[in-house]
């Protein structure tokens, strides 16, 4: 948490974190040349290689089309390559990155440092009120007056009142939502990995043998059980933000309503 | 200084007690779901996505003690 952990720099005023900037550029790295090397040659009859690349594709589109079905397709390029992305850069960080020595500062998983995940949640809030505002234009901000247009009908002119007296506050809880969803987003990879940081650090320093492998197990599942859960959040809010009316039913019928979770 | 070891016995066991609350839920949530998946095994994919979800937001309590534990803890030292 304090400076020392990271390898840090100043360009044009900021102050950048050399080592995280050395693992995404690695992450990416290791993407882009995978999807290259494994897309290199489709065929109508698949080679392993293509087996492998569409698996990898299939599982990117169970998560979306568990969220939000058919239409999760619109949104499958960002969720998968936000899934993709955390899951290459949370198993990265159980590499022996210690054998490389950097001046100051170690390297440890780019999801290990607050301002990734905080970038990526931010990617998530600008791409739910991206897809929100291109599915229902200038009334998808109807949805933070949310209880009263409901709560209101069917009311006398008198009820109509008193309730909107009584419920405009709600108004402030759904704008919070909006900071609460990427702030939960970020919190939560960014403590789980920095965890398995530590607790790999103090296994080391208990029993150097065979106590790490446990703990760096342990890291792996929690590796995967993260970017999954971060790729199925985002993709659950981009679908309750997105969803129209006659959406919402054909998804309950076919049981794939998505689940609100502030 | 006194109020630093006030705070070494107090911020782990601070985390511990956090700990405590998301534990009895996850446990209970996992129960439920292995449950039913074993009473219907043809539910056991459809609720697997939920049953991510609802642990994402059950275990987040868990981190908030381990986010306090670092601020205050951070405070005292500095």
């Amino acid at each position: 948490m304090s400076e020392s952990h990271f390898w840090e720099a100043t360009l044009l005023g900021q102050t950048v974190h050399l080592n995280t900037l050395i693992m995404v550029g690695a992450t990416m790295g290791v993407l882009l040349l995978g999807a290259n090397w494994l897309t290199s040659s489709i065929k109508l009859i698949p080679s392993r290689k293509q087996i492998v690349a569409e698996s990898i594709y299939a599982l990117c589109r169970s998560i979306t089309y568990g969220t939000a079905g058919e239409r999760g397709d619109k949104f499958l390029h960002y969720v998968g390559a936000l899934f993709l992305f955390i899951l290459t850069a949370n198993l990265m960080g159980q590499l022996p990155l210690k054998l490389f020595v950097l001046p100051q500062g170690e390297l440890i998983a780019a999801t290990g440092d607050f301002n990734v995940t905080a970038a990526l949640a931010v990617c998530t809030l600008v791409m739910y009120f991206f897809f929100g505002l291109k599915q229902k234009g200038f009334s998808y901000f109807s949805h933070y007056l949310s209880p009263l247009p409901v709560m209101i009908q069917g009311q006398p002119l008198l009820g109509k009142i008193a309730f909107i007296a009584f419920f405009w506050p709600f108004i402030f809880l759904n704008i919070l939502e909006d900071f609460t969803r990427p702030g939960s987003l970020m919190i939560r990879l960014f403590f789980n990995i920095l965890v398995g940081e530590i607790l790999a650090g103090i296994a080391m320093s208990v029993a150097p043998v065979g106590l790490p492998v446990v703990v760096i197990l342990l890291e792996l599942l929690v590796a995967c059980i993260q970017a999954y859960v971060f790729a199925i959040l985002s993709s659950v809010y981009i679908a309750m933000m997105s969803e129209d009316h006659d959406d919402h039913h054909e998804a309950t019928e076919d049981h794939h309503s998505s689940v609100a979770v502030a | 200084m006194e109020t630093l070891v006030a705070l070494s016995y107090g911020a782990p066991l601070a985390v511990g007690l956090a700990a405590l609350g998301p534990a009895i839920g996850l446990g209970l949530m996992a129960a439920a779901y292995f449950n039913s998946s074993a009473r219907q095994p043809e539910m056991r994919a459809p609720l697997f996505v939920p049953f991510i979800i609802t642990l994402g937001a059950v275990e987040l309590l868990g981190l908030f003690g381990f986010i306090t534990f670092f601020l205050i803890f951070g405070k005292a030292t500095a």
